[in-house]
């Protein structure tokens, strides 16, 4: 019977040549016990067989080369690596959230200020840090509710540059390149007044005086 | 001339020993299911085999300069693989008690209509590779879930070949009978 069993087992193994195994399989068909010896193990093995190879997960390459020790890199390969090498971003709702939160408000006051800056001076901006001077205008009119000043600098615009008022005097102050400029204050958008303190006058061709100021470095 | 499929494993090997780790991806995209099989059946447990068999390739990407060029990389690399898990095992079972193991060997009995459920799943067989001692149990998955012949798992494991038959013949026999006591008719 240890000589059969073992016959069995040479089957499983593939271990026969094509004659000896039709020779040990007319043994087993012989024998009842040997033959459900023979049918048990080989369900045995075919349901071992079956089961096969187990998947591995799906980052499993991605998380071994992660895993790789880093080499000496030379200065110009890290630069390299550090321009163009690909990069996981690893986020959650919480940094995301954040992140859009600070580029709105960003965007906002960015815009904000741009905004200011080409009510302040949008005929001047261009100039700004290559010889553009700060100018102060003032004009005293208490009962006043509004006061732009327009001139030659905002192409006569009555709403692009209104003064603020304090303790009755409205000032402004005008970013201006270097020149002669003329100019008038409007009050409450309807009234033009000269400038009583301008530096000279110039005769506007309609019955009206125009202020004149110099700006020099 | 052609080149065989070993000629260009030859290649890449050289390539990763430059340093070249995109090489090194191929191998490891080649060869992960045969490393994660083999740790999965033979430690049982599908975290524990992720960690064995990515350590395993770690340990090769840092030996690779032992690699000799006679040999597979496949049959290499289990070797590895199963040093990996044997060292588990030893420390498993350094600190698991004795009645632990026996429970584990046993694989909890349970309902003959359950298990006949589970079995199909693979529940069964796996218990009973675990019920298997580890010497028995790395011959059989090799023999009967890699298919390897015995010279390629005699390279692997450095045994004989009579001594891995012998292994073969009484896992098998083990392996029925702890499927037929958790209640699979094999």
């Amino acid at each position: 019977m240890k000589d059969r069993n073992e016959e069995i087992h040479r089957l499983l193994d593939g271990d026969v040549t094509a004659g000896d195994r039709e020779a040990i399989i007319r043994g087993i068909q012989d024998d009842p016990a040997l033959r459900k010896e023979f049918d048990d193990l080989s369900a045995a093995v075919e349901l071992l067989e079956r089961e096969g190879r187990v998947r591995p997960p799906l980052a499993f390459t991605a998380s071994v080369m992660d895993r790789l020790p880093g080499r000496a890199e030379t200065l110009p390969s890290r630069v390299k690596r550090f321009l163009f090498g690909s990069r996981v971003l690893r986020w959650n709702m919480a940094t995301a959230m954040a992140i859009v939160l600070l580029t709105v408000v960003t965007t906002t006051l960015m815009m904000k200020q741009m905004t200011r800056q080409n009510q302040e001076a949008p005929y001047t901006a261009a100039g700004q840090g290559s010889g553009v001077e700060t100018v102060r205008l003032t004009f005293v009119a208490p009962a006043a509710k509004r006061v732009a000043v327009a001139g030659d600098f905002n192409k006569w615009r009555t709403d692009s540059h209104l003064m603020t008022r304090e303790n009755g005097m409205w000032t402004i102050d005008l970013q201006l390149k270097p020149g002669a400029y003329t100019y008038m204050f409007i009050v409450d958008g309807a009234h033009w007044v000269t400038d009583p303190h301008a530096e000279s006058y110039r005769d506007d061709g309609f019955g009206y005086r125009n202020a004149v100021m110099k700006v020099s470095i | 001339m052609n080149t065989t499929p070993q000629d260009d494993e030859h290649q890449i090997i050289e390539r990763c020993r430059k340093g070249d780790r995109d090489a090194f991806a191929v191998l490891v995209d080649r060869y992960q299911s045969l490393a994660y099989t083999v740790a999965c059946r033979m430690v049982g447990d599908a975290e524990t085999a992720n960690d064995i068999a990515q350590e395993s390739f770690l340990s090769a990407y840092t030996g690779l300069g032992h690699f000799r060029f006679g040999s597979k990389f496949s049959s290499w690399l289990t070797s590895i693989v199963l040093n990996k898990c044997r060292d588990l095992l030893r420390s498993r079972r350094d600190t698991v008690g004795v009645d632990e193991i026996a429970e584990i060997r046993q694989t909890g009995r349970r309902d003959p209509e359950q298990e006949a459920a589970a079995g199909e799943s693979g529940e069964a067989v796996q218990r009973a590779l675990n019920g298997l001692p580890p010497d028995y149990r790395e011959v059989v998955i090799l023999k009967h879930i890699e298919e390897l012949d015995y010279q390629s798992i005699s390279e692997i494991l450095g045994v004989g070949i009579p001594a891995l038959k012998v292994r073969a013949h009484r896992g098998r026999e083990m392996l029925r009978k702890l499927l037929e006591r958790s209640g699979v008719r094999p």
